[in-house]
């Protein structure tokens, strides 16, 4: 072990000695390290938030019934156990899911005959950010309805449902909270969302039917489970709508998907994964070539001194040494400039678009693990092709390099 | 009293090397050289002194001998032909590491450590502790305030007195040195040469040094081999015998 102690020292102070030197090769390191740190950064950050965005896009997600049925609770246990549904909930007839009118008495605002749609936890519409509506007290409205009534979460609205029965015009009149507005990208339209046990009271209302827990009155309730007519469903991701759809097809339910969406966000996420791939790629390998061209141009300017440390009576194994050990030292400086380019580009990137990104996601992100891989990549390479080229120097004869010392 | 068993024992050592068509061949018909002996090199340029000396310093394979043995002081003689027919590279380096020290023409020295390390390379190489040697060494050679500098900045005759500091610092059984002064003043190289001499006997070390214009004193105890060049055709023929 003597001659490696001794080597590691004499390799240290050859590098440290040829200071400016040294720094190029540093430098050249970190030139063609941290343009690739930059774009897996990139990957990891823009290309798949962009891809996870479309891909859990919910509007690529949902799948349509067309037409209406009769949905027991059984069928909504069913799909609702299916690993490939996200998020499932029963909704009424068509007729029945409006509030007549909708009103913001201290701005004087209103909206007629505005969308009622059912949510519950969970709902992809909801994202993670604002709380499901819960009772029959609390909706949530999209963007577009929250501007028209000028309506904020907290607010108290008052709503309206009409109804003809017994030839007379009849209505209720009730107040709701508002506990949250979408963001206007996930519901363009003007609607509410509103929990279940709403659009079932407003359904019956219409229908003539009494709803005591509101004090509505009507003719008694039937009894027995309920029917649906419709529901809102959505897969877990785009890749499981198709079979999710075919399956309900050979129920006899006649469903309705973004086909050709999905379609065109599949292939353009394999294209983007495929273009990263391929810039990856191309840029590793000009990496490993500069590195490793890099390190053997320096075995070869050091034949000098490998002759002489042969001369002296160092075995093979320091000859191999002094080489891996300049090199894993340019390897790590080089590395470690390289991170010191990306951090900062990642933080001004990250800072550019904090606007857009929503919480959890960045436009430049490597992880410990990623930056793990590179170090141990770069340093496999370094060592690697300097050990190859000590070896061949450690072949030849100790004169035949000294004739020119 | 039988004489002592020869360090370096040669019969039909052959080296050859190709230029063009110009073929040079060093031969060494014989070759003995006893413990202590110092023997001397001297010849024109080119004429193979530096091959054999590469040769004698286990760092060039030779092309072919009938004997070519190497029996440091106290140990048991080496068949070199069997080492390199192994390209046995560590053994030899081994060999050369802890039994010859070898003073290049132009010092050999390595350009990032300081006098001081240079010299003391060798014995650390060893595991020895070169304290007190390496002054000891440097007051004799007249290089003590030069120590602490790189090669660089010190003059090409210091920069061989260096050379032959970091040759003799591990006591070697046997110094090589190939044209030791070959780039210093004469006046200088004179003396450097005077004082080698002096070094190597005092020590006791085997020496074989090559020169192409030192005239040692008569009766200074050096042999000088015999040697002749000879032509047929393309090919030069250097022979070195004793």
């Amino acid at each position: 072990m003597r001659p490696n102690r001794e080597i590691l020292r004499l390799a240290y102070r050859d590098f440290a000695h040829e200071g400016r030197i040294s720094l190029c090769f540093v430098l050249a390191l970190m030139a063609v390290l941290a343009p690739l740190l930059i774009l897996f950064g990139l990957k990891f950050g823009l290309v798949d938030t962009l891809a996870r965005r479309l891909v859990e896009s919910p509007s690529n997600r949902e799948i349509l019934a067309v037409g209406s049925r009769r949905f027991d609770e059984a069928w909504f246990a069913r799909i609702s156990a299916r690993s490939d549904v996200a998020f499932v909930v029963p909704n009424t007839r068509r007729i029945a899911a409006s509030l007549s009118r909708l009103m913001h008495p201290t701005k004087g605002t209103d909206l007629r005959a505005l969308q009622m749609i059912p949510t519950a936890p969970g709902d992809p519409l909801l994202g993670g950010s604002t709380a499901a509506p819960s009772g029959t007290a609390e909706l949530v409205l999209s963007a577009a309805a929250a501007l028209k009534l000028m309506a904020g979460p907290g607010d108290r609205l008052v709503a309206r449902i009409d109804r003809h029965r017994h030839g007379r015009d009849e209505g209720v009149v009730w107040e709701l909270t508002v506990a949250g507005v979408l963001a206007p990208e996930v519901l363009p339209e003007e609607a509410a969302l509103v929990p279940l046990a709403l659009l079932v009271a407003t359904e019956d209302y219409r229908d003539g039917v009494a709803v005591p827990g509101l004090g509505w009155e009507g003719a008694e309730p039937p009894v027995g489970p309920r029917d649906y007519a419709r529901f809102r469903l959505y897969a877990t991701s785009i890749y499981t709508v198709a079979a999710l759809a075919s399956d309900l097809a050979a129920e006899g339910i006649e469903v309705r998907t973004q086909v050709a969406e999905i379609a065109a966000v599949q292939s353009l996420d394999k294209n983007l994964t495929r273009v990263f791939w391929l810039i990856a790629l191309v840029g590793t390998l000009g990496f490993l070539a500069s590195l490793a061209a890099n390190l053997l141009a320096n075995v070869e300017r050091k034949r000098r001194e490998l002759s002489i440390v042969r001369l002296i009576g160092f075995p093979t194994v320091s000859l191999v040494l002094f080489p891996v050990t300049q090199a894993v030292l340019v390897a790590m400086l080089g590395a470690c400039a390289a991170m010191a380019l990306y951090l900062p580009v990642a933080i001004a990137l990250n800072g550019w678009f904090s606007e857009s990104l929503q919480s959890g996601e960045s436009i430049c992100r490597l992880l410990p693990v990623h930056v793990m891989l590179a170090l141990a990549a770069t340093l496999m390479g370094a060592a690697s092709s300097a050990a190859w080229a000590g070896w061949r120097a450690a072949r030849i004869e100790p004169a035949e390099g000294l004739r020119d010392v | 009293m039988a004489p002592s068993p020869p360090v370096y024992l040669c019969r039909a050592l052959v080296k050859r090397r190709q230029a063009g068509s110009n073929r040079f061949e060093l031969a060494v018909p014989t070759l003995r050289i006893r413990p202590g002996e110092v023997v001397m090199l001297r010849g024109q340029s080119g004429c193979g002194k530096s091959t054999l000396l590469d040769l004698l310093a286990l760092a060039l394979k030779p092309d072919g001998a009938e004997t070519f043995s190497f029996r440091p002081e106290h140990r048991a003689p080496t068949d070199l032909l069997r080492l390199w027919g192994q390209r046995d590279l560590d053994g030899l380096g081994q060999l050369r590491g802890t039994h010859i020290g070898y003073v290049l023409q132009t010092g050999g020295l390595l350009s990032f450590l300081t006098a001081r390390e240079n010299i003391a390379l060798s014995c650390r190489l060893l595991g020895r502790d070169p304290a007190g040697l390496v002054e000891r060494l440097a007051e004799r050679l007249d290089i003590s305030p030069q120590l602490d500098k790189r090669p660089g900045q010190l003059s090409v005759g210091e920069r061989q007195r260096v050379a032959i500091a970091r040759a003799l610092a591990h006591r070697p059984s046997v110094l090589l040195a190939d044209e030791p002064t070959a780039s210093v003043d004469p006046v200088n190289a004179a003396a450097i040469l005077d004082l080698l001499l002096e070094l190597v006997q005092q020590a006791g070390v085997t020496a074989v040094i090559a020169s192409h214009d030192w005239q040692p004193e008569a009766g200074a105890g050096v042999q000088v081999l015999g040697h002749r060049i000879e032509r047929d055709g393309e090919t030069t023929r250097s022979l070195f015998w004793n």
